[in-house]
């Protein structure tokens, strides 16, 4: 009885391999996740960036970010003073600042600096990863995390090669590393306070440390975020930037 | 200096007038909804909301001054100079759709320590002495209302500074705006006088503006746009003009293949320049290419020129008429007159940004007229024909600078470097302008410290840089370029900008 037991049940997975393996997502669908995770398709957004530097003092930017489809987003920023009124915009490949001292906007960098912190634009205001990285996964060397392998698929993405590792359990983001294309470790990023955002849950605490000097860091905290809106294109026009 | 405590005192209550009121709601910016309860009652209804920042800006400055660099005169050039600036951005919401905005400068300057030609190639010092250009004043950088009744339409009257073109130090299509300092880009924040309507799209805006010349003003504010006054001032003075000073613009902007393509119409009477009835086409382009590497191109093309030129006869001591010894002599003359700038910027992996600005006018001035131009000023010690050097702005409205870039010849290199976190919060730049006939420029090196989030320090250096004999024009048996007529040997400045 046992024997056609287990005779019975090793046909039934060998016929049916895909129902073996239901319980594993493929990379894309990881990536996927990823995305509507950390950058949903629309949102409304607080934020609070705390650059740590080399001499152990801190600078603190607050900014509103506002995005619309899969490239459209557009950051207000508050504090510190110095830097009230500037704005960013991206859309699709392109990225502005404007800078109320010049008044006039500016062409941006993916790969430039955000505000001067540890993140750069790209970490900021290109969260596409679907689009921008092939994704495979690697052993991760820990019973409760998937890792993913991403290479940069075209070279507006912010990094070349990135490991990201998302738990099983709630397939969250927990940490990631970025790699220049020489294999350089230039950032890693821990995720962590998964919070509830009007029904998104997600982390809401980023701490990126700078590998190259590694006393810097930056934490990343979300105060606020609003989901599925009905944003009027014209707020993601260069023109508009400034009002 | 005396006025420090009075200026501090206004800011405080313009503060107290126009902010204090508003600002309760914006201070509370932890959740949307605090963001959004700023522009909507608890009702929903629209609200009256106020945003207030600004800086206070302290800018003490020395020169070697040089009377015998040149044969511009000196004697209104200060040695030291002392510039302290209250500013203080408003920004009034009515709702979502309509905002009024002021950014008002209050700025108190004085001057001290002139120099004159001692008479045997040196230099000695005269009393210090009142100068128009060296008052306080109060500048209007803008003053406008915007309002956006649709959201594919915005109209906005007010004085505004609306720049449209692409390049990074300079704006040849920039016919509307007070120039600018390339070496201080910071410094200058006054627009122009404008009606602009624009309809902004997903991707391309049209923008036509209307911008009357403003002819007479006082503390900021014109009292005279478009037309003289049928009588004189009374200082007795009325010019013979009964003509409209004004610029009518289109712009066309598109975002096309990744690139920022903007084409311009210009159709002016009479404003800043001897233009009458006259178009003007511009072009402005901007990408990056290859991920990091951005590139620039922005060009005006006119016919004809309302650049001032030397008349030769006058110059080589011919007889002539001396109201005609300078004049838009190639206003009329048919020929097409481009003016080009093309450049690049990158910022490298250590983050410090690098940029390079190759500017090409038609209508500069050849070695000839160059030397021409060079002679008459040296025969009539017309100090002050050039901008070269020489304080502008004050009583035209707009913050008063100490160089600006108004070149006179043909080819120019801009390059500017700057490099973030030297430590932490120190920066180091450096601006080089060259004009490429003589290999004459100014040096303009950077050192700056963020010492808190509110407070930057800086130290700018200003050097002529004239020791290159190479393409220079020789006058009264003195060889001459166009950046050794800068009366000085060198500056530096120091500032201090606390942002509130």
């Amino acid at each position: 009885m046992l024997r056609f037991a287990v005779a019975t049940a090793l046909m039934f997975s060998l016929s049916f391999p895909s129902l073996a393996m239901a319980a594993d997502p493929t990379p894309a669908e990881l990536l996927k996740r990823y995305d509507q995770v950390m950058s949903p398709r629309t949102f409304d957004g607080l934020l609070v960036m705390v650059a740590h530097r080399q001499d152990d003092t801190t600078r603190t930017y607050k900014f509103r970010a506002l995005k619309s489809e899969d490239d459209k987003i557009r950051t207000w920023f508050f504090e510190p003073a110095a830097a009230k009124g500037q704005e960013m915009l991206r859309v699709e490949d392109n990225m502005w600042v404007y800078m109320p001292n010049l008044k006039r906007s500016l062409r941006l960098a993916s790969r430039e600096s955000f505000q001067g912190g540890d993140f750069n634009n790209g970490d900021v205001l290109r969260v596409n990863y679907v689009a921008d990285y092939d994704a495979k996964l690697s052993p991760s060397g820990d019973d409760k995390m998937w890792l993913l392998d991403l290479t940069a698929k075209n070279k507006e993405a912010a990094y070349d090669h990135i490991k990201l590792w998302m738990t099983k359990e709630d397939q969250q983001p927990a940490k990631a590393e970025y790699y220049a294309a020489s294999g350089k470790l230039l950032r890693s990023a821990k995720f962590e306070d998964v919070k509830d955002f009007h029904g998104l849950k997600r982390p809401s605490h980023i701490t990126m440390r700078n590998e190259l000097a590694t006393k810097r860091y930056s934490e990343m905290n979300t105060l606020d975020m609003k989901l599925n809106l009905d944003i009027p294109a014209q707020k993601f026009v260069l023109d508009d930037l400034g009002r | 200096m005396q006025l420090r405590t009075p200026i501090l005192w206004l800011c405080g209550l313009l503060w107290a007038l126009f902010g204090g009121p508003f600002v309760n709601a914006a201070l509370a910016q932890e959740s949307l909804d605090d963001l959004d309860a700023a522009k909507k009652g608890d009702s929903g209804s629209k609200k009256l909301t106020a945003e207030v920042n600004g800086y206070v800006d302290n800018r003490f400055q020395y020169a070697f001054i040089n009377p015998n660099a040149s044969f511009l005169s000196t004697i209104n050039q200060p040695s030291i100079q002392e510039i302290l600036e209250g500013n203080i951005q408003l920004k009034i919401s009515f709702g979502a759709k309509a905002f009024v905005y002021s950014d008002v400068s209050l700025i108190y300057q004085n001057g001290w320590l002139f120099y004159d030609k001692d008479g045997s190639g040196g230099r000695t010092k005269i009393d210090d002495h009142d100068v128009a250009t060296l008052r306080p004043f109060v500048v209007p950088s803008e003053l406008y209302v915007s309002v956006s009744p649709k959201p594919w339409l915005n109209i906005l009257v007010g004085k505004k500074r609306i720049i449209w073109g692409s390049g990074f130090a300079f704006n040849p299509t920039d016919l509307i705006n007070p120039p600018k300092d390339p070496t201080d880009p910071n410094f200058q924040r006054a627009g122009q006088w404008v009606a602009r309507i624009e309809l902004p799209f997903e991707k391309f805006t049209i923008s036509t503006l209307f911008s009357p010349q403003v002819l007479y003003q006082q503390n900021g504010l014109p009292f005279a746009m478009m037309k003289y006054p049928d009588y004189p001032l009374a200082d007795g003075t009325k010019p013979p003009d009964d003509s409209y000073h004004y610029l009518l613009a289109a712009r066309l902007y598109l975002l096309l293949f990744n690139t920022d393509i903007n084409l311009f119409y210009f159709f002016s009477n009479k404003y800043n320049d001897s233009f009458q009835n006259a178009s003007r086409f511009g072009a402005s382009f901007s990408r990056y290419f290859f991920t990091d590497y951005e590139l620039h191109i922005e060009s005006l093309f006119q016919v004809g020129s309302g650049k001032l030129y030397p008349n030769h006869a006058c110059a080589n001591g011919g007889v002539c008429n001396p109201q005609t010894a300078l004049s838009a002599s190639k206003l009329e003359d048919g020929v097409l007159y481009p003016r080009l700038l093309v450049g690049g910027r990158t910022q490298f992996r250590d983050e410090s940004t690098l940029s390079v600005e190759y500017y090409y006018q038609a209508d500069g001035y050849s070695a000839l007229e160059f030397e021409d131009y060079l002679r008459l000023a040296s025969r009539a010690q017309m100090a002050g024909l050039t901008g070269v050097g020489q304080p502008t702005g004050g009583s035209t409205g707009a913050i008063p600078q100490r160089f600006t870039f108004d070149p006179l010849r043909r080819h120019y290199l801009i390059l500017s470097y700057n490099k973030p976190k030297i430590r932490d919060d120190f920066a180091i730049g450096a601006t080089l302008i060259a004009g490429l006939a003589d290999l004459s420029g100014t040096l303009s090196p950077t050192f700056s410290w963020n010492a808190q989030e509110w407070l930057t320090l800086s130290l700018y250096g200003f050097i002529p840089i004239r020791g290159i004999p190479v393409g220079t024009v020789s006058v009264n048996d003195v060889n001459y370029s166009e950046y050794s007529l800068l009366p000085m040997d060198f500056r530096f400045l120091f500032e201090a900008r606390a942002y509130y």
